[in-house]
């Protein structure tokens, strides 16, 4: 072979900075020249980029696998739900994912290669993890797309319910061990297990070390202790128990009925009183899932205009989806008082001369925001609503901006930055709306123009609070209430940003940006 | 319409045999991994227009590759790169020593790199893994809080360690009993 290890280093180095993409015409010309005269240069060159390209390749495969891995671990442990899988690379092209099919095998790194069993004849799978809750897998690793005979799952703790191809159904209470055979059967080692078994699953099996339970259309416990013994009792319908010949001098098919129990051991097979209601009550027959809060997010860059949505002056779609009732009624579609800078990633909103208080020249307002149903709000949830405000503006007194919840005009709170009595200065002010005017508000902390601002809104519980982060001073300030009594289980919320030149002709212009809306479902409800 | 069928299997069937050998060459010519998917997808829909063309004696990685030459170019003149790129000359050669290379050593040298790799000090692999992964070696040089320099001198030497060690790998597979 051409590829002796003892050509000079100099080649090696321009092939090595021909790759690393650090090379100038002179480099390149020394390269093309040393290539051009000598064949084993070649030979050379084009092994030495195949280990590149082979490593680029791997370490994609690997991560696109790890990923994917990750992905399907969080699905498992239930703690994935609404959410999009890891879609960050757009580029899947068909290329790379086949190669990463044929790489990740290999496993350079060495996590593909640790999943990895019996290499040759893939054997499809049998039966699938279905639900899974607090599971404690043994090694840590829960199984995914190895379910297949053979396979035997260990759960250190907490349940799992797997489904078998057939349709039967398994909730495993660990610690618990079953081995996978058939899409109809499997063989309990230890631990408890209910079955649910429908009709296209009849004849479902389960075997123990002592015998082994054919179901007959049904759902049954079943549990095998330390020494072997076996417990089954049936919840509905009938099975039938088995002693295994070589364990009892009496084999053969007992018939157990509905809410029935029985016991096989090395006597074989022998039906127990029906009183042991304790036992029955420690068959787990379904996974209930505690109720699960599940964040969910709306988010807005404004570094793309989104169709179908308010527009600004230049009819770019800003993201935003509503307007608080009762406000902007006379503004334009394409609402000149707002400009979506994409480059910038802000939206541009210059204020107008209005006022929640008083409901003064509402029709002209800009309260721009979303509806808190769209993500699942129905009145109960907490829920927090933030924007950055860079460089914020000098408004004269009383001028005012910040996020608002609310019905309408006449029921919301507010708060946010308000202009003092004292020049270019801004106080910190969150105030509850009840019909139309202010309570008087709660005041906190300062702030001046040029400041960079993070205002937060949130509600918790029966409380509101508004925190305002000054990235400028690096200071940050929370004022918090009660619930104003008009919000209380109010489901409809629209929610967002406001700015106004209250009491003023004065307009100045707010640059807002990442802007976003949290909901904390329940899951479930 | 009913005849498309047998030449797609067909040209399905050489691409199968021949795709890493043209993807390792476009990818050697472009250097970056997303440029060459792009240029390979371009030089695909090239092929399988021009398949009527191939004369089926010849090499098919060597008229895939001549192809690719050509896709590449345009890649490159459109990004502006035409002056670091080798002569039309030096490409005829290198297609050839491309040519050369049997897929299954392509295969073997796979196998030895994988090999090879799990041999490198637990840092030098997860560089490798960062460099050559997403982040890319400039978001590493970063997250590192050293030079780009000084990761590119890191990987030129783990890069020639690893192609000693393949190189290693096939001799004593070939020939067992020379080595100690």
């Amino acid at each position: 072979m051409s590829t002796h290890h003892d050509m000079p280093d100099d080649l090696d180095d321009l092939i090595d900075d021909y790759l690393g993409g650090a090379m100038d015409e002179a480099r390149l010309e020394a390269l093309e020249n040393r290539l051009r005269a000598d064949a084993d240069a070649r030979a050379r060159f084009v092994r030495y980029c195949r280990m590149h390209t082979d490593l680029h390749l791997e370490a994609r495969a690997c991560q696109a696998a790890q990923r994917a891995m990750n992905t399907i671990d969080r699905l498992e442990q239930g703690a994935l739900s609404a959410a999009a899988p890891d879609t960050r690379r757009a580029r899947r092209r068909w290329w790379l994912a086949s190669a990463a099919v044929v790489l990740v095998g290999l496993g350079l790194w060495g996590w593909a290669a640790s999943r990895r069993e019996a290499p040759e004849e893939p054997q499809k799978e049998i039966a699938w993890l279905t639900n899974a809750q607090d599971c404690h897998w043994s090694n840590s690793q829960a199984p995914a797309g190895d379910m297949r005979p053979g396979k035997v799952l260990r759960l250190h703790s907490g349940l799992a319910e797997i489904q078998f191809q057939s349709g039967a159904r398994l909730v495993l209470a660990g610690p618990v061990a079953l081995e996978l055979v058939s899409g109809n059967s499997a063989r309990l080692l230890h631990g408890k297990l209910t079955a649910q078994v429908p009709a296209s699953a009849k004849g479902f099996q389960i075997t123990s070390p002592h015998g082994k339970i054919v179901d007959l259309g049904t759902e049954f416990g079943m549990a095998v202790a330390a020494d072997g013994t076996t417990d089954v009792y049936v919840f509905t319908g009938k099975v039938d128990a088995y002693a295994d010949a070589a364990h009892t001098p009496n084999p053969g098919a007992v018939s157990v009925q509905e809410k029935q129990a029985a016991r096989i051991d090395a006597r074989g097979v022998i039906l127990q009183a029906a009183n042991k209601a304790a036992d029955v009550k420690e068959f787990i027959r379904a996974i209930v899932p505690p109720p699960r809060i599940v964040p969910r997010t709306f988010a807005l860059d404004f570094r793309q205009a989104v169709a179908g949505t308010l527009t600004d002056a230049a009819g770019l779609g800003t993201g935003l989806t509503q307007r608080l009732p009762g406000t902007g009624k006379k503004l334009r579609a394409h609402d000149k008082n707002l400009r979506l800078n994409l480059e910038e990633g802000r939206l541009e909103l210059t204020t107008t001369n209005t006022d929640l208080n008083t409901s003064f020249r509402l029709e002209w307002g800009e309260y721009l925001g979303v509806r808190l149903a769209d993500l699942g709000f129905t009145g109960k949830e907490d829920f927090a609503i933030t924007v950055v405000v860079p460089d914020i503006p000098e408004l004269p007194r009383v001028g005012q901006f910040g996020l608002y919840a609310g019905l309408h005009s006449k029921m919301s709170i507010r708060g946010g930055m308000i202009s003092t009595k004292e020049p270019r200065q801004y106080k910190q002010f969150l105030v509850e709306n009840p019909d139309g005017n202010d309570v008087p508000p709660q005041y906190m902390g300062v702030g001046f123009p040029g400041d960079d601002l993070r205002l937060t809104l949130r509600r918790e519980g029966k409380y509101y609070t508004l925190t305002v982060e000054n990235q400028t001073t690096g200071s940050s300030t929370t004022i918090r209430v009660r619930q104003p009594v008009g919000l209380d289980g109010e489901a409809d919320l629209c929610v967002g940003f406001f700015g106004a030149n209250t009491q003023s002709d004065q307009q100045r212009t707010l640059k807002l940006k990442e802007f976003q809306v949290t909901v904390w479902t329940v899951a479930g409800t | 319409m009913t005849d498309e069928q047998p030449r797609k299997v067909e040209f399905a069937e050489y691409l199968r045999q021949h795709q890493s050998q043209l993807f390792g060459y476009i990818h050697s010519l472009v250097r970056d991994l997303n440029d060459a998917d792009d240029v390979f997808q371009q030089t695909m829909a090239v092929l399988w227009k021009k398949f009527d063309d191939f004369n089926r004696r010849r090499s098919f990685v060597a008229w895939a590759c001549g192809v690719a030459r050509f896709e590449v170019a345009n890649f490159l003149r459109a990004r502006h790169r035409q002056h670091l790129y080798f002569t039309d000359e030096l490409n005829l050669l290198l297609i050839d020593a491309q040519a050369e290379l049997a897929p299954s050593e392509l295969e073997d040298r796979r196998t030895a790199l994988s090999q090879c790799v799990q041999k490198l000090r637990a840092r030098d692999r997860q560089l490798l893994e960062e460099c050559y992964g997403e982040r890319g070696v400039h978001a590493t040089a970063e997250r590192q809080g050293r030079s780009t320099q000084s990761i590119h001198n890191s990987l030129r030497r783990i890069r020639r360690a690893l192609f000693e060690c393949i190189h290693r790998t096939l001799v004593q597979e070939a020939h067992p009993e020379l080595m100690p």
